[in-house]
């Protein structure tokens, strides 16, 4: 269900009037999604979602609780307010407590396009005729999955906050496979803005890879010079962002931990060739204006030329340490260099070239040691050129090691969240041969 | 409530729908989380609504809405039925069901205490408690504690005729530990050994979690001067607290028949367990026998009836050592693939669904989701110290922690919360940086000894996640402590 702003208003209004708490905050969000899945180049499932939730989070003095509920009739409102209050007088004081934001100012961010809110199922299957039908001409067998979305998000305050904004998002990704399951392709491509989404250009790189991967030959696991796809880049990295808590980090248990206390603020982390912000306004990622405490997204720097800048701040904790909050990571932008992704290839003596990981899990957070498969291709690269395709590897290695060993990045490219390039790094540790295509 | 149920029903067999159900939910989740001596957070939410599914012309239409008014119902109803008109254009597969009876009835989990019902209090107590009482151990730095309990009341209609409704309860009581040495800037964390339960507040009482908050404690602080393993071939003893996971990813995944036939290739993967290795593959030793079931007592996915309106069972997957059978669903049975495989292999015809369709919530479209899978216990009198006793060289390891698998089930690694080092039949000291690598069928046909009944355990997940969108279902696995002989134990210390 999509509310508008003055209805939105109206509804956080009603619910703060029901309150008898100090301080309360209500976070209202839905919105109207519709996705289309296929698999063996038939369409298998198709669904359309409406949703709504409302969320309260109720203070007597330093004492809170949350409860939320889908329903927003008033006794529906009475009744979600009332268990928020009820839990929140059994809580024993929060030593951390942060009295709620007053009014804000937010960046003018407008992720909506009305495109992608009105696309239909039609429009969907249309997307996913476009691996369908090739995949048949080619007797290849194709699945993916098509997803639209619309939504909105509204937070209020009794300190009288409000914010407010829609959204929307597209996303198509497909894998292509032969027959005979020895080769395997991926690709996907997603927006704000669904008349952006190149589903064609997503097929037809599926079609190829799998095409081209099927004759793998064995490449013996070891540490190799690696080319990582903007993909493989942004799942890889992003495991290294969800490591930059500053409280964590000053507790002692993180990677950016210093002996002897304190972060590594000021440290060089990363080659000097690295550098990787957010930025909500960033016109191909267009995050949203505020976090779920309404604090205003912002744009940070977090590595620059290979020195940790910032860490993720909380409120509570950016008080504590007398500095400003820096809000969540709306996205990871990570700087390239000019040039594309089949440059980089030419310019590499010896590489495997990596489309995609699978199943990243951290094994050490001390080092950020994480563990994962490559999928959907993977390549031998020598004297420029792609010779063949290898067999899938699993790898142990930190994201924290290989930025420090980056000799080449193309342009960044949009995936997901994410800006990324494609990167050469020196050294990958492929650790093990696995046998799945 | 039936009149919402059968409006939706006869909206879509009006228009043109040959089959037709309706799920109507209620979710509610309690979470409260702790970290010394403060309480992090608590959080009371529920969601309510109803998903209409429709067959037309062997095409899929789903539509869900949070508004239960009996013209939304309708409107809703026919939201669905219009997108499988729209994707028939590209439906090559058409849906086939398979036969299944009528049910009117109720199925609740036997639970004892409701969570829902304890005090708020009772609960912040009992977790700030664990936390001091880890604390108090020298050189325990952190604790972090939690409570979560899900319910979900659930009414099911179908064309076929039935009316089922549900209420559904699952517990977690959990906390980690970290450990911190400062100066060599290094950290250990151990977490408790305490899996989910499709269990009331008795199952919080039963967890036994002051006398655990010391001693998990004491294994995180030891942890930070444990030996680094070194790497190499290892027999490895399993904790049903860490083989649990193991089950899960390795024979609970590629036992999926919709994977194994494609329908997951874009997401999830597919299985190296091929319709064509049914009846033939020995995926593990003789002594490996591996069963699916839905209806024991506190497993996370137990229930009465699958969201297909099936009535749960419990069967086997691999029986001897040999692979025979998968997870199905009503729309997967009549799949010639399947039907064919278990013929030329000698199996019995299967014309029923095994009851493993699930919709993580009413806004989610039901598919075939993994029911409780288990390795049955020894046949023959083994106990945990015997089996170590027994042991000349290996490592014992016990919770479960790291773990990642690829898109078809052969290349598997794992990491644990804490391990020890035995040699010549003793636990000697203990190990940390252990990790261990493995192919799928060469892991289970190395496992040697299970130990008997009487060290059975249920270990599980509220978490599985599958599908586009994905959606996540809560399954467990229940095994004894198994030896598993030379198998690829890795060294996961780096420096940078």
């Amino acid at each position: 269900m999509i509310l508008s702003k003055s209805k939105s208003r109206n509804i956080i209004e009603r619910a703060l009037s029901f309150s008898t708490a100090d301080e309360m905050r209500i976070n209202l969000g839905g919105g109207r999604s519709g996705n289309t899945r296929f698999a063996l180049n038939s369409i298998t499932t198709s669904g359309d979602e409406d949703t709504l939730s409302i969320q309260v989070r109720a203070y007597f003095g330093k004492q809170h609780a949350t409860a939320s509920g889908t329903e927003i009739s008033d006794e529906a409102l009475k009744r979600v307010v009332q268990t928020a209050e009820d839990a929140a007088r059994f809580v024993p004081e929060d030593p951390e407590y942060v009295p709620e934001l007053g009014p804000q100012k937010y960046l003018p961010i407008k992720p909506y396009f009305r495109s992608t809110a009105a696309a239909s199922a039609k429009q969907r299957v249309n997307g996913a005729q476009s691996s369908l039908q090739p995949a048949l001409e080619n007797n290849l067998l194709s699945a993916g999955f098509f997803t639209n979305r619309q939504g909105f998000s509204a937070v209020g305050n009794s300190n009288k906050l409000f914010g407010y904004y829609r959204a929307t998002n597209a996303s198509f990704s497909v894998t292509t496979r032969t027959q005979d399951g020895t080769g395997s392709g991926w690709g996907s491509d997603s927006s704000r803005n669904i008349d952006q989404v190149d589903y064609q250009s997503a097929s037809k790189r599926a079609l190829q890879k799998a095409q081209g991967s099927s004759q793998s030959k064995t490449l013996e696991p070891g540490i190799y010079p690696v080319i990582m796809e903007p993909q493989a880049v942004a799942d890889f990295i992003r495991f290294g962002s969800y490591a930059m808590n500053a409280r964590s980090a000053d507790e002692g248990r993180s990677f950016f931990s210093k002996a002897g206390g304190g972060n590594k603020i000021g440290e060089q982390v990363a080659g000097d060739n690295i550098t990787l912000r957010s930025d909500p306004t960033h016109p191909q990622l267009l995050g949203g204006p505020f976090g779920g405490d309404g604090l205003p997204a912002k744009k940070n720097t977090w590595i620059k030329d290979g020195v940790l800048q910032q860490l993720y701040y909380d409120r509570y904790w950016a008080k504590k340490q007398g500095i400003e909050p820096t809000g969540y990571p709306s996205n990871i932008i990570i700087e390239g260099e000019q040039g594309t992704l089949d440059d980089l290839i030419s310019n590499t003596d010896r590489a495997v070239l990596v489309t995609r990981f699978w199943y990243i899990r951290f094994v050490d957070p001390q080092s950020l040691l994480l563990t994962g498969l490559t999928r959907d291709g993977t390549f031998w690269v020598e004297n420029g050129h792609i010779q063949h395709a290898i067999k899938n590897f699993r790898f142990n290695e930190s994201p924290m090691a290989v930025l420090n060993k980056v000799t080449g990045m193309s342009t960044p490219v949009r995936i997901g969240g994410s800006m990324a390039p494609a990167i050469r790094a020196s050294e990958f540790n492929f650790a093990s041969l696995s046998d799945a295509v | 409530m039936r009149g919402f149920l059968d409006s939706a029903l006869n909206t879509a067999t009006s228009n043109g729908a040959s089959y037709a159900d309706i799920r109507i939910s209620r979710h509610k989740n309690q979470s409260i989380r702790t970290r010394e001596n403060r309480v992090d957070r608590i959080s009371n939410s529920e969601s309510y609504g109803f998903g209409v599914r429709v067959l037309v012309d062997g095409t899929w239409g789903f539509a869900a809405s949070h508004r239960l008014t009996k013209n939304n119902v309708a409107k809703i109803t026919r939201r669905a039925l219009e997108i499988a008109q729209a994707n028939k254009v590209a439906q090559r597969l058409p849906i086939e069901l398979a036969a299944v009876e009528s049910y009117e009835d109720e199925w609740l989990s036997p639970i004892e205490k409701d969570p829902f019902q304890v005090p708020i209090d009772e609960k912040i107590d009992l977790l700030l408690t664990v936390n001091a009482e880890a604390l108090k151990i020298d050189g325990a730095k952190y604790c972090s504690s939690s409570m979560l309990f899900m319910n979900e009341e659930k009414h099911f209609a179908s064309t076929e005729g039935s009316y089922i409704f549900q209420n559904i309860h699952r517990a977690w009581p959990s906390f980690t530990v970290t450990a911190i040495d400062m100066q060599r800037g290094e950290f250990e964390t151990r977490s408790l050994d305490v899996s989910p339960m499709g269990s009331g507040y008795e199952y919080v009482d039963q967890s036994n979690l002051i006398e655990q908050a010391p001693v998990i404690a004491a294994e995180a602080v030891q942890k930070l001067t444990a030996k680094s393993v070194e790497p190499g071939p290892k027999d490895l003893i399993l904790h049903p607290s860490h083989l649990w996971l193991t089950i899960h990813e390795s024979v609970g995944h590629p036992t999926e028949l919709d994977r194994a036939l494609g329908y997951e290739a874009n997401y999830a993967g597919t299985s190296f367990l091929t319709v064509d290795k049914m009846g033939k593959l020995k995926f593990g030793s003789d002594i490996v026998n591996f069963v699916a079931d839905k209806t024991i007592d506190n497993g996370l996915a137990t229930c009465g009836y699958d969201d297909d309106g099936v009535k749960t069972t419990e069967w086997h997957l691999v029986k001897d050592g040999i692979f025979i059978d998968y997870q199905t669903t009503r729309d997967q049975v009549h799949w010639d693939e399947y039907r064919n495989a278990r013929k030329s292999a000698g199996l019995p015809e299967v014309n029923h669904s095994y009851g493993c369709s699930y919709g993580d919530s009413w806004s989610s479209i039901p598919f075939q989701r993994m029911p409780n899978i288990h390795l049955e216990p020894g046949k023959e009198s083994l106990t945990l110290d015997d089996l170590i006793a027994d042991t000349e060289d290996g490592i014992y390891i016990v919770g479960d922690a790291s773990y990642s698998i690829d898109q078809q089930r052969y290349n598997f690694q794992f990491s644990g919360q804490s391990f020890f080092e035995i040699k010549k039949g003793k636990i000697v000291g203990m190990l940390k940086d252990v990790a261990y690598q493995a192919n799928t069928q060469e892991f289970w046909n190395s496992c040697d000894a299970i130990c008997d009944e009487r060290s059975w355990e249920l270990g599980g997940s509220y978490y599985d996640g599958k599908g586009q969108p994905g959606q996540s279902n809560a399954v467990s696995h229940g095994c004894s402590p198994a030896r598993f002989r030379k198998v690829n134990v890795l060294n996961t210390q780096k420096q940078i």
